[in-house]
């Protein structure tokens, strides 16, 4: 036996790697982000060289994807901090054209002395935004903390709750579920390939919109949802700042059910296979009841998002994203409730009406 | 780190390259293997490394021993004191639980609890399947079969041998170790049929026993009375074909590594679902545990050379205990005791016999299928009151559809796949393998990447929990 004999795994590998190379050049030409030509950014990303310059975070002594401040702050100064995922973070827009530093200037607009601390990191979900505050806020020091959460988390839920893999002989089924399950560097190497990236995006979400899809997240799903918003505001006022919760919109509401865009589905489906668009929607719809009640419940102000730019596609560039000009409406919304725009209230005067309330 | 993740993308290849820069030396070669098989078998949990150097040690010491010792008596005690350690780390790490469980109702009468007994050992991966290797070699050697290996590093390999490990088929003394004594036979040829077989089996897992779960089955075992009579019969057939894709393409797999490093592994399947009794059925499915209990449990019980009665009883305990090898539950026994009294009660002078009638064979076949997919049911489910519920499903859920048609073709394609001819298949092979290798590495690079799309969880193999 000698190398020869490898050559089928050679050709295979070439291949692979032609194949790579060259989706990677076309993601490049799109703006997408790839291995070899850009990754994604994020709070807890290492400074790139140069950055420490840029107006914007993150760096090494800011972890936030929004304009730099300095820690100490000046008297009559607000603070106020974004708790998001990727609809906050995107990492597809300069961070000033982002609705935190979108708001951070129509408050300032307004005339308010005001920062907002953009801490949204793609991927992450309500109670690692709790832990991101509690590493970060006595340092930081919020006064408001303003909550946009909803898909990250009807995926986790839906991921544990509707899997349906019913085991086998339990104990041993515990195991072998582990089999396959850690995400070591070589799951993420192969899941950061513009091969693995397309293809997930092509098959994986046509093969998941052929599960059996369940319609709604159900009563646990519910209370799972209650009990990360009620953690997220003990974590808040343990820091001394007011929570602020929103409402969560979508590009698709109910009267869109029956014409729903067949690429917003599949990238619903890429990223969760196990609810329907009809699902997506009524669990949207029944955990924003849930966000309504625990605002109520607890007299924090809640700012209705959802109302302002649910049902718009122009405001989004898939199910959850903002486009542009999403960004802008959202940092108005927000703006007009935090400073009670309309009445021509002061900053943060709102906001603590909404508190007493 | 299973066949189908991503870590074997990497590891394959490299242990590829590392053998053939060891591959003539013997003892590199070897020490090698070890090395690779190790690395496998630990990437699951390293701790359990030495539960296979423990079972390597013994049964490598016992049959030295056995072959020195001329008392028979003497020699029937080793042979003991290795089934005892075997089966004992079987008990421990897979049974333990379940007689303590068990005995619960029987002690809560006396007022105790004895729950705080249990462990929380998780289960070593592949631990029914390498004891069972090794058990067949000291037995083998009690029996005087020429089996002794005498060289520590050779007995280490066929221990832990990586392709067929943690899932078998379990390989015989006799049938391997021979073949480590050789150079491996390594061809270009060779590694073009292993790969084939390789993606055969990729192919098996992948495209046809997970997507039948992810699609269906899964949801429906999971809340039978979510779904109609319809569905929960469609599914039961799905997993019919589920596991067997599962577990033969698990088998397939192995068999391709193996041939790829340049040696042999048994068949552990062959079709079947054709099978026209379900006494064929045994020497068509999971082939290397069927015959091994033939061989060292059913042949010891006294096997076909005693009273009738007695034959019976004795298919009935290796059925039961083969049941139970699948697993530490009520309805894996279930399972055994199920094809146990269908062995007795269906146990023909005919069987085997090919009818020249094609509507007897067809019928024989029909029947003998359903009665195996009858037998899923209590596989698949996980109590009684899941089987409960499906059984009352089938009777009382009407006749609407929840699945989609990717799902009804996935499952067409498996009968298709089963159906066909194996002679068809291996013209299609050779006329695959008159290709150029760049479009043969061509087909098998776009097929790799299409089993990244199909991959939405990537379960484990099934047979890896027995």
């Amino acid at each position: 036996m000698n190398l020869v004999c490898l050559k089928l795994f050679f050709w295979i590998a070439c291949f692979l790697i032609v194949g790579e190379l060259g989706l990677e050049v076309r993601a490049k030409q799109r703006g997408w982000e790839s291995i070899l030509f850009g990754l994604t950014t994020s709070v807890q990303s290492v400074p790139q060289q140069g950055q420490e310059d840029s107006e914007f975070g993150p760096t090494a002594n800011f972890p936030f994807r929004s304009r730099v401040i300095p820690l100490e702050r000046k008297s009559g100064n607000h603070r106020y901090w974004v708790a998001s995922s990727s609809h906050a973070e995107d990492i597809y827009l300069p961070p000033s054209m982002t609705f935190p530093d979108i708001l951070e200037r129509l408050l300032k607009e307004a005339g308010g002395d005001v920062a907002v601390l953009n801490a949204s990191r793609a991927g992450i979900d309500i109670p690692e935004n709790g832990n991101d505050l509690k590493r970060w806020g006595e340092q930081w020091r919020p006064d408001i903390v303003i909550l946009y959460q909803m898909s990250m988390t009807i995926s986790s839920i839906a991921k544990r709750t509707l899997a349906g893999t019913r085991a086998q002989g339990a104990p041993a089924l515990n195991h072998a579920a582990k089999a396959v399950g850690p995400i070591t560097w070589v799951n993420r190497l192969v899941e950061m390939t513009t091969i693995y990236a397309n293809v997930k995006g092509q098959i994986s979400a046509r093969i998941g919109a052929n599960r059996v899809l369940a319609n709604d997240l159900g009563l646990q799903g519910e209370q799972e949802f209650s009990a990360m918003l009620q953690d997220f505001i003990d974590i808040t006022r343990a820091t001394g700042s007011v929570p602020v919760l929103t409402t969560f919109a979508t590009s698709n509401t109910r009267k869109h059910l029956a014409v729903f865009p067949k690429d917003i589905a599949l990238g619903l489906f890429k990223y969760s296979s196990f609810l329907s668009v009809e699902g997506w929607v009524t669990s949207v719809e029944r955990l924003n009841a849930v966000i309504r009640r625990v605002a109520a419940q607890e007299g924090i102000m809640l700012i209705d998002v959802e109302g302002a730019v649910a049902g718009r596609p122009e405001f989004f560039r898939d199910f959850v994203h903002f486009t542009p000009a999403g960004h802008d409406a959202v940092a108005r919304t927000m703006r007009d409730a935090l400073t009670g725009h309309e009445r021509g209230e002061p900053v943060l005067s709102a906001v603590q009406r909404g508190a007493v309330q | 780190m299973s066949f189908n993740s991503s870590e074997f993308l990497f590891f394959f290849p490299l242990v590829l390259v590392a053998y053939t820069l060891t591959f003539h030396r013997e003892r590199w070669r070897e020490v090698m293997l070890i090395l690779a098989s190790y690395l496998f078998y630990m990437s699951w949990n390293w701790r359990y490394a030495g539960l296979l150097v423990f079972a390597t040690v013994v049964d490598y010491s016992v049959g030295r021993l056995i072959v020195q010792e001329s008392r028979p008596g003497v020699r029937r005690i080793i042979l003991i004191a290795s089934l005892c350690s075997n089966l004992g780390m079987l008990c421990v790490f897979k049974y333990y639980n379940f007689f303590v469980e068990l005995s619960g109702p029987i002690t809560t009468i006396f007022g105790l609890d004895v729950s705080f007994l249990k462990h929380e050992l998780l289960l070593p991966i592949g631990i029914s399947f390498y004891t069972f290797q090794t058990m067949s070699y000291t037995i083998d050697l009690y029996r005087g079969e020429k089996v002794l290996e005498k060289d520590f590093l050779k007995f280490a390999v066929f221990v832990s041998f990586f392709p067929q490990l943690v899932a078998g088929p379990i390989v015989r003394a006799r049938h391997f170790l021979p073949q480590l004594h050789r150079i491996p036979a390594v061809s270009q040829d060779r590694i073009q049929d292993g790969l084939l077989l390789v993606f055969r089996g990729l192919f098996k897992k992948i495209a046809i026993a997970d997507l039948l779960g992810l699609l269906a089955v899964d949801k429906v075992f999971a809340n039978p009375a979510a779904f109609s009579s319809w569905d929960l019969m469609i599914a039961l057939y799905a997993y019919t074909f589920q596991i067997y894709n599962d577990f033969s393409g698990y088998s397939d797999i192995a068999i391709g590594l193996a041939r790829i490093l340049g040696f042999d592994l048994p068949q552990n399947f062959n079709r079947p679902y054709l099978s026209q009794s379900v006494r064929e059925f045994w020497t068509r499915w999971h082939i290397s545990l069927s015959t091994w209990l033939r061989d060292y449990l059913y042949i010891s019980l006294g096997g076909n050379r005693v009273p009738r009665w007695r034959m019976r009883v004795n298919i009935m305990i290796t059925m039961l205990l083969g049941g139970l090898w699948h697993g530490a539950a009520l309805h894996f026994i279930a399972w055994g005791a199920y094809h146990g009294f269908l062995l007795m009660l269906f146990r023909r002078k005919d069987d085997g016999v090919i009818s020249s009638e094609w509507w007897v064979t067809l019928r024989r076949q029909v029947v003998c299928f359903h009665l195996i997919v009858l037998g899923w049911l209590l596989f698949r489910v996980q109590d009684l009151p899941n089987l409960v519920q499906y059984v009352e499903g089938l009777a009382k859920n009407g006749m609407g559809t929840q699945f989609h048609g990717l799902f009804y073709m996935i499952l067409g394609l498996a009968i298709v796949l089963h159906i066909v001819p194996i002679e068809r298949w291996k013209k299609i092979e050779t006329q695959f393998f008159r290709l150029p290798v760049s479009v043969q590495a061509g087909a098998y690079a776009i097929l790799l990447v299409l089993y990244c799309g199909f991959t939405l969880e990537s379960p484990a193999f099934i047979y890896f929990q027995f």
